[in-house]
Formats: C-alpha cells, structure tokens, sequence
C-alpha cells in the first residue's frame, strides 16, 4: 500500500514535472505572458540565425533558389578574397584602437562629471546628447568637421597651433582615425554608465586612501579603477563587439565603397556588398557567422582575463 | 452597496484577454478602402468587398529621380499625362532612390524577393543583365512582339544592353547619353591656350592639363584635368580610349580587363595621380559641390570628361561660363571613348500586374514620353526615330554628342555586371594610391572576375 501510494505521488508529480499543481499553474500563466517576446524571438532572431548558418553553405542570390556547396565560400574567403582581408584588417585596427581609446576617455569624462561643481546636472546632459544624433547625421556632420580644406577641425589647427592638418577623410593613412575620432563623439552611452558606477565607490575608500597619504593618481589607479572594474570589462566587451560591426559611419564616409583606396572598407561594408550587389547572399552569411567567431573568441578571452583585473565587491 | 474588486490574478487574466483579442482583430488584414465622395457613396458602402463601380487596375511605379530635381518634376509631368490618358488605371508613383556607390536599389531586390515588387520601376540599363540572369525581371519580349517593339527601332547599344542574358527582351531602353570633354575658355585663353583648338591627341592634351593646374601653396584651387573625376570615374573609359575591348559578343562568357591597353590606360592614370600628388587631390575633391556648385561650374576643373546633361545645367546654373566640347583625345592606336549609358524601365518578376505594368513602361519609354523627357533634360533618346529630331542637333555644342552615338560604347552587359564595375573602380582606386601596380591590379580583378562567372555558365 505504501508502494503504491509512492508509486501514485512520484507519477502525480511526473504529471506536472516535479512541480506542484501550483508552481505548474503559475508557470503555464508566465508562459503564456511571456509568449508574444519568446514567439518573437524565435521568429524574428532564432530562425533568421539558424537560416543564415545553413545559407552560409549555400550559393543563393536571394532571388533564385540556393544551391549547397558545402565549405566553399568559406574556402573562398581565407584563400581568394582579398577584399576580405582588408575589411578585416580595417575593421579590427579600428576596433584595436577605439576600445581602450573610448574606456579611457569615457571613464576621464565621468569622473570629471562626477566632480561636485554648480550645473553639474547640465553638463551631464550636453555630454549625452551626441549620442541621441542620428548615425547618418552624424557622419555628415563630420564630413564636413573634417574636411581637409573646408572644415573646422583644419582650420582650427591651423589658426590656434599652426599645424598644418592632415587629409583625413581623404587620406588613406587617416581615413580610420577619422573615424575613431568621429566614434569618440558618442561615448556619452558609457559615460553614463560609469557615473552610475562612480557614484556606487565607497566614499570611505578613499578616506582611508587619503589617510594614508596617497595622491590622486594612486586613490584612482587603486580605489577608483577596482570598484568601477566589472563596469570597464561590460564596457570593453560592447564596445569591441559593436567597434567590429560598425558599418554606418564608414559607409557614409566612403560613398559605400570604402574610398580612399579601400582604407574605410569595413567588415560589414563587405558583408553588405556580397549580399546585395553582387547577389551572393550566401558568402555574406559565411562571412557573418565568421564574424561572429572572432567576436566569440575575444569575448571568451576578456572573459578568462577578467579574473585577474576585474574585481566584484559583492564577493 | 459593495464595490465590484477585482482580485489582482483576474484583473491581469481579463486584461490579457482583452489584449490577445485586440491583438488579434488588428492584424486582421484590412477592409477594400471606400471610394472617395460619390453620390452613391452608400452603394459604394455596402460593395466595398467586390471592386468600386469603376474597376480601376493599379499599377505601381518605382522611381529614382527625387521629385525636386529637374528629371523628377519632369518624369512627374509624362505621369500625369499617363493617368489622364489611362482613367482605367490607378497609376501610383513612389520615390526610390538608388543606394548610394552603386545603380541599384536593393528596396527593389528585397521587395522582389519577398514577392511584392512594383508593377513597373526606373532601372539602370547596364544592369539589366545581371538582374536578368538572377531571375528578377519579367521576359518582355512576347509583350514587345504583340506591342509591335522592334530591335531596329533602337540604336544597337541600347538594344543589347536589355537583351544581354539570353537573347531575351528585359527591359525598355529609356534614355541614353554619352560624354567628351568639356573645357573651360576662359580658364585656357587664361592659361595661354587657344580654346578654339584643343588638341585631338591625348599627349598634346596631357600638356596643356599640366600648366592649367593652379595651386594656394599647396592646396590645389584649379585642376587642368583629372582622369577619374566627372564621368571620368567610369572605369571603362580610358581603357577604351586606349584601345583596349572587354567583352566579345560572339564568346559572351568572358571579359578581358587586362589587356596590354586597359594596362597602358592604368599607367597614363597613374601617372596623373604621381604628377600632382593624390593627397592634394583627395582633399580638393572632398569639397565639391553638387547640382549648381559642380566644379566644373565654379571654376575649379579647366577641363573634365563630362555627360551631354551637363549642356542643360550649365544653361540653368552657370549661363555665362564660356565653354567648348570635343570629343575625348585618345593616344595612337586608341580612339574617341565615349560611353553611352542610360537607363531602362522594367517590370520586376512577380509583379502583380504585368499587363499593366507593361502598359506604362510602353507608354513611358514610348516615342512621345521619350521624346519630351530628352528634350526636356536634355538627355538622348534611344529610339532612332526620336533621335533623329532636329532639336537634337540644333545646339552646335548638342551635335557633338549626337555625332558620337554611331561609335558609342557601352559597358559589357554581363551577369557580373555589378561586380566588374566594383572591382574596376577599387583597382583603380589602388593605383593612383601607389598600393598596387596597375598589371597586378587588373590581374587581380581578371581572375576574381572570371571566378565570379562562374556561377552563370
């Protein structure tokens, strides 16, 4: 009788998967509420990832049916393709040197928004509101910041210090760091996230930093730097992954063709090309999923390194 | 009295209910729109599930020409007059532009790989081919038969740019134009030049280019000539005034970009951008302007390859610059470049109404319409009969450009059409950058090129 009495309550429960009545109950209504956004996203971001995978193998023009060809556009793209080695190389040179350049001056313009001066609440806002101006007014705007004869940033070098500018835009060898300086317009995202995070550093921290004599660099470089460290390592990793997908700006810049001499041909830029003017849908989607390969393995190192700088005051 | 109350869980289970039912009711595909003021507007009412009492086909057209320019206020104007003629047709325009570095509109291939293209659409001619051989247009030519549209009505470029892809009828050639050099007569009296004798032989020419280069110290304020701005920028040109020939009719399945002539036209490019420094030049062509402020209006080029087109701007924006054209000077063993392009109207595939879209694009890119968008613009009509209009000829400057058409060239209508295109133009990009020599890139771009065929043979 006590077997089967166990026997009837463990197959009750295999019923309702181990949950009571309750909990089963609960979570159906979640479910349900929660079905509209899990509908979604398997529609409209699981499916499209997966088909992209499975044309990555394929030759399919969008237009006409696709055709399987296994590995071969992958073969094509390490081993034929040179416009691919230059829109990595360009995309990851930018990525190298706008992530730390970003951190660093997104960090320094919080802490100094973070200073406790009249109108700090204005200034904070000034700071963000490039990031509200939209990616193609923005690269407009700065076509003309940079331009080499007629903009403002040359003729400021040249009134101010006497420097004579260099091309930007127009020159191969300063077309990216044009762009890096450009990108540096809207770090006003992270900024506003590090004040969050400066704000959350015990002030008696730095009490006891001061008590012990040290100077502003050290209380930064060893009180600062730690507490806001799980908010750089977000911070890096977003914006290594957005710096190698970035495509507006660069294609504005360049009239879609990465000009001057394939210097602002970007990844995507490349990826956008292959699909939609050359009709080869299914070497950009080989090219999206080695895309997001390289954005897994660095990620996947930030991640491992993280335990040695990263430092998580909860415990 | 007891106010009704609602436990939390039932107002939450109500107002999910209510919301998955409007939900639901709004993405119910919607009712036939009721036809405007009638005075049996009630009848109307109550038929709105079967079509109005005038059953009007609708046809939609994409355009590329945005509507405040000179060929959107005209293209506007044969539209009307298509309505009026066609009160059985509801004929609705919508701007859509071309993406920017290329000819295409990829709204126009999403749209026609999702099934629901327009019923007709502006097209570039010189793609046709390679939107034809993926299977994105309607065949026009049992249509064209019936309609009584014959290849001997066109200029022969035009016909075999819409029938490149198997012999089949694509498109309707529209306009075409071409181009040659226009030249500045002030800038080269200035210069000690007599404008009225500009050389045909492209060494002689090269001379007179370098001294009309004016520069501030080093930024440059006049270029005397610069190969690969203005219509220059077209990668086939200097090629074809060297002599050299990319693709064959009679072996469809190839081109040859790097033939020892496309080389030579490369090293004369390359040469250029060694004279004057292509930094200097970058920089002096980022600050062009469009429309009224191009630079060959504001003084800035003393000469430039240019389009027949620039005759009816240059007559709205810059009435008393004094100019010339000739014909392109070419080298020995070369010979007068002028490209003819121009555009086409098509009916996608999987339009939903052919017929109709048919009946447009015949009636757009038919004598009279072509006739009055030529003029208009001053572009060039495709078909021999409008071309033949003495309006054509009438301005002397006009005439050079219509003498050229006989000996016209046009780029190699191939599936690969786009692609050529692209990787001419980074090849030559490379070069005049010093990254690459112009064999190796040419060599380059034949071997991608022909890799890329592939996929059509």
């Amino acid at each position: 009788m006590a077997v089967s009495s166990v026997g009837s309550s463990v197959l009750s429960r295999a019923k309702t998967f181990g949950m009571s009545k309750l909990e089963l109950k609960e979570l159906l209504w979640g479910l349900l509420f929660a079905s509209p956004w899990i509908v979604g996203l398997l529609a409209f971001t699981g499916w499209p990832i997966l088909s992209s995978l499975y044309y990555s193998f394929t030759q399919y023009s969008v237009l006409s049916a696709s055709k399987w060809v296994g590995l071969d556009n992958y073969a094509t793209m390490f081993v034929h393709d040179d416009v691919f080695r230059r829109a990595l190389y360009n995309s990851t040179y930018f990525a190298i040197i706008f992530v730390p350049v970003g951190i660093v001056s997104a960090i320094t313009v919080a802490m100094l928004l973070n200073q406790k001066i009249r109108g700090q609440p204005i200034y904070r806002t000034i700071y963000f509101l490039p990031v509200l101006v939209p990616d193609v007014a923005l690269s407009i705007l700065w076509m003309w910041l940079m331009n080499p004869q007629l903009g403002l940033v040359n003729s400021l070098l040249w009134e101010l210090f006497k420097i004579q500018g260099p091309g930007w835009i127009a020159d191969p060898d300063w077309s990216k760091s044009a762009v890096v300086l450009m990108s540096l317009w809207t770090i006003g995202r992270s900024v506003v996230i590090y004040l969050a995070s400066l704000q959350d550093v015990p002030q008696d921290l730095y009490d006891a930093a001061a008590v012990d004599g040290t100077n502003w660099w050290q209380s930064i470089r060893n009180v600062t730097l730690p507490m806001i460290s799980p908010v750089i390592f977000f911070t890096f990793i977003t914006s290594m992954i957005g710096s190698l997908q970035l495509f507006t700006v660069p294609y504005i810049m360049s009239a879609g063709d990465g000009r001057p001499a394939q210097s602002l041909m970007f990844y995507s830029m490349s990826l956008y090309r292959n699909a939609f003017i050359y009709f080869k849908m299914g070497y950009a989607c080989s090219m999206a999923w080695v895309l997001f390969v390289i954005v897994l393995i660095g990620t996947l190192l930030v991640f491992r390194s993280s335990s040695r700088w990263v430092y998580y005051a909860g415990g | 009295m007891r106010a009704i109350s609602l436990s939390r869980r039932e107002f939450l289970h109500w107002s999910a209910a209510t919301a998955a039912v409007l939900t639901v009711a709004a993405c119910a595909p919607k009712p036939e729109p009721v036809a405007a003021t009638e005075p049996a507007a009630k009848e109307a009412e109550v038929a709105t599930a079967t079509a109005a009492p005038a059953a009007k086909t609708k046809v939609l057209y994409w355009d590329n020409s945005s509507p405040e320019s000179l060929g959107g206020t005209v293209k506007e104007a044969m539209i009307d007059r298509f309505r009026a003629k066609n009160t059985d047709i509801e004929l609705e325009s919508v701007y859509k532009p071309t993406t920017a570095g290329t000819q295409m509109s990829e709204a126009l291939l999403t749209a026609i790989a999702a099934g629901n293209p327009p019923d007709a659409a502006f097209f570039d001619r010189f793609i046709v081919a390679a939107w034809a051989a993926e299977d994105s247009l309607t065949d026009l030519t049992d249509l064209c038969a019936s309609a009584g549209i014959e290849e001997e009505d066109y200029f022969p470029f035009a016909w075999a740019e819409v029938t490149g892809w198997k012999n089949k009828v694509w498109a309707l050639p529209f306009d075409t134009d071409d181009r040659a050099l226009y030249y500045n007569k002030k800038l080269l009296r200035e210069g000690g030049f007599d404008p009225d004798n500009v050389p045909q032989d492209l060494e002689t020419f090269d001379q007179w280019a370098e001294q009309l280069f004016k520069s501030e110290g080093p930024r440059l304020v006049t270029a005397g000539f610069i190969p690969w701005y203005g219509q220059g920028g077209c990668p086939y040109v200097w090629g074809w005034t060297f002599g050299a020939k990319y693709w064959d009719k009679a072996d469809p399945s190839k081109v040859i970009v790097n033939s020892d002539e496309a080389v030579a036209s490369m090293e004369w490019r390359r040469a250029y951008a060694e004279k004057y420094d292509i930094k200097q030049y970058e920089s002096f062509a980022s600050a062009f302007g469009q429309e009224a402020l191009q630079p060959f209006f504001v003084d800035q080029f003393a000469t430039v390859y240019g389009g027949n087109w620039m005759i009816a701007q240059l007559a709205k924006y810059a009435p008393e610059l004094e100019y010339g054209v000739i014909p392109m000077p070419y080298p020995d063993g070369g010979r007068i470049a002028t490209m003819a392009g121009g555009w086409a109207v098509v009916v996608p595939k999987g339009a939903a109404n052919v017929a109709g879209g048919f009946k447009f694009i015949s009636d757009f890119a038919g004598p009279e319409e072509m006739d009055y968008f030529c003029t208009e613009t001053a572009h060039i009509p495709t078909l021999k009969a409008a071309a033949a209009k003495p309006v054509y000829t009438e301005d002397p400057m006009h005439k050079i450009f219509m003498d050229l058409l006989p000996i016209a060239n046009t780029r190699p209508p191939v599936p690969i059409g786009q692609f050529l295109w692209t990787a001419l133009v980074e090849a030559r990009d490379l070069v005049i950058h010093g990254k690459k020599t112009p064999k190796e890139a040419l060599d380059d771009v034949q071997a991608n090129s022909m890799k890329e065929m592939e996929r059509y043979l």
